[in-house]
């Protein structure tokens, strides 16, 4: 026995914030979760509320509206404190949102907040989307100090490749987030 | 050597929607004397309000089996595994490399009750896996029941997991007796979820463990009706 131990891994905490109504943008939020997990993160999974919970029921199919009473129950929405305590944030946002959707915007009053007090230095953050909404969603986070982690190569594509790039983003995001945490100590 | 562990002994933790019986350290409960036995490091009794339950959150290289004594658990899970999981039934998850689930009570108006189990994995990084299946209580009634072990079982199906522990539970009434071998170097923890029993002429009651080592043979004795018993056969 060489008697070396392999030193501790620095802990790094991953919060992953999505909208999702009917359940695609979370399967796609839980996928980049696991990604993270799989690069030994802690996570925090958190749903954006919506504005009018009873409004966003009526808008959906009954099918959706099951998923939807399901996340309303499961989720909590971001704090700021889940945020400041943070090593990285990755976004999920499906086609249909960007940065400046009315479920997004007590996100962007946070960061302005926390950006305000100096408090989003040195975080990592990455987008799981295609088109407008990823780009609004990395101006978002880019705007506010975060070192953006750009996801692998390829737009949209079908789901199962959507689903392996968001886990390949979750594991490079706490990766990173890790080197960071270890350089910066 | 049988050393117990008594019910009244255990951890306690009150969060309002969830009360929890800690037997191992965990979560707010820390006692360095009780960080598991052998590969077996995790033993919640859980009782989850009606509606409530744990939000999505993560797991990595562990085995957790999830054993329900009263009521109804939902499942949800980053493997597409959606379940209801009720008495009778076990739970086996193979967390892996990494999985995300969330557990409800699936009653609105009823308590669910339940134990949770972690056994530590042979290797890191494995596939995450879950199974589940129903047994009838007369599987269990006066026999041990392998509930969860290394290898598929043959009729009765078995849950795999990854590591050389096996679990079983019994439910033995009045006067019903059962034997089980236990092979050289290995060791057992024995759990009663519900009722009375005797175990190798020692009394223990609902919530009481014992952890059992350099004991080639354990005999255990009913004392009241459905007095039930979680076995863990450990290396």
């Amino acid at each position: 026995m060489s008697g070396a131990m392999t030193p501790p891994l620095v802990p790094v905490t991953v919060v992953v914030a999505f909208y999702s109504r009917c359940g695609a943008t979370e399967t796609l939020a839980l996928t980049a979760a696991v990604g993270a997990v799989n690069g030994r993160a802690l996570i925090r999974m958190r749903r954006m509320a919506d504005v009018n919970p009873a409004a966003a029921l009526a808008q959906v199919s009954p099918a959706c509206a099951v998923e939807l009473r399901r996340m309303h129950k499961e989720y909590v929405p971001p704090t700021e404190a889940d945020i400041a305590g943070a090593d990285a944030l990755i976004l999920v946002g499906s086609d249909a949102c960007h940065a400046s959707s009315p479920a997004w915007a007590p996100l962007v009053t946070m960061l302005d907040t926390l950006a305000a007090k100096r408090a989003l230095q040195g975080k990592v953050g990455a987008v799981v989307g295609s088109g407008q909404t990823a780009s609004s969603f990395a101006s978002l986070l880019a705007g506010h100090g975060f070192q953006m982690v750009a996801p692998g190569a390829g737009g949209p594509g079908d789901a199962a490749s959507n689903l392996a790039q968001g886990r390949a983003l979750g594991r490079l995001v706490a990766e990173i987030s890790r080197a960071r945490k270890s350089t910066a100590r | 050597m049988i050393t117990i562990r008594r019910s009244e002994d255990r951890g306690h933790a009150d969060r309002g929607w969830l009360s929890s019986h800690f037997t191992f350290s965990f979560g707010p409960y820390q006692d360095p004397a009780h960080n598991g036995f052998r590969a077996l490091k995790v033993l919640n009794e859980d009782t989850i309000a009606p509606g409530k339950g744990f939000g999505p959150h993560s797991h990595r290289d562990m085995e957790i089996l999830t054993y329900v004594m009263g009521g109804q658990l939902a499942h949800r899970d980053s493997m597409g595994e959606r379940h209801t999981l009720g008495a009778n039934e076990i739970q086996a998850m193979s967390a892996g490399d990494g999985i995300v689930h969330s557990e409800f009570n699936a009653s609105e108006t009823e308590p669910a009750h339940s134990v949770q189990i972690w056994i530590e994995p042979r290797a890191e990084d494995l596939t995450p896996a879950y199974r589940q299946f129903a047994f009838t209580s007369a599987e269990k009634r006066g026999r041990l029941r392998l509930l969860a072990g290394p290898e598929p079982g043959g009729a009765d199906p078995v849950a795999v997991i990854n590591q050389d522990a096996r679990m079983y539970v019994t439910e033995l009434g009045p006067g019903e007796t059962l034997t089980h071998p236990v092979a050289e170097g290995r060791h057992v923890w024995a759990q009663v979820l519900r009722g009375r029993i005797t175990l190798n002429g020692h009394v223990l009651r609902e919530g009481d463990g014992a952890a059992v080592s350099e004991e080639r043979e354990l005999a255990l004795a009913g004392h009241e009706a459905d007095g039930e018993v979680l076995l863990f056969d450990l290396a």
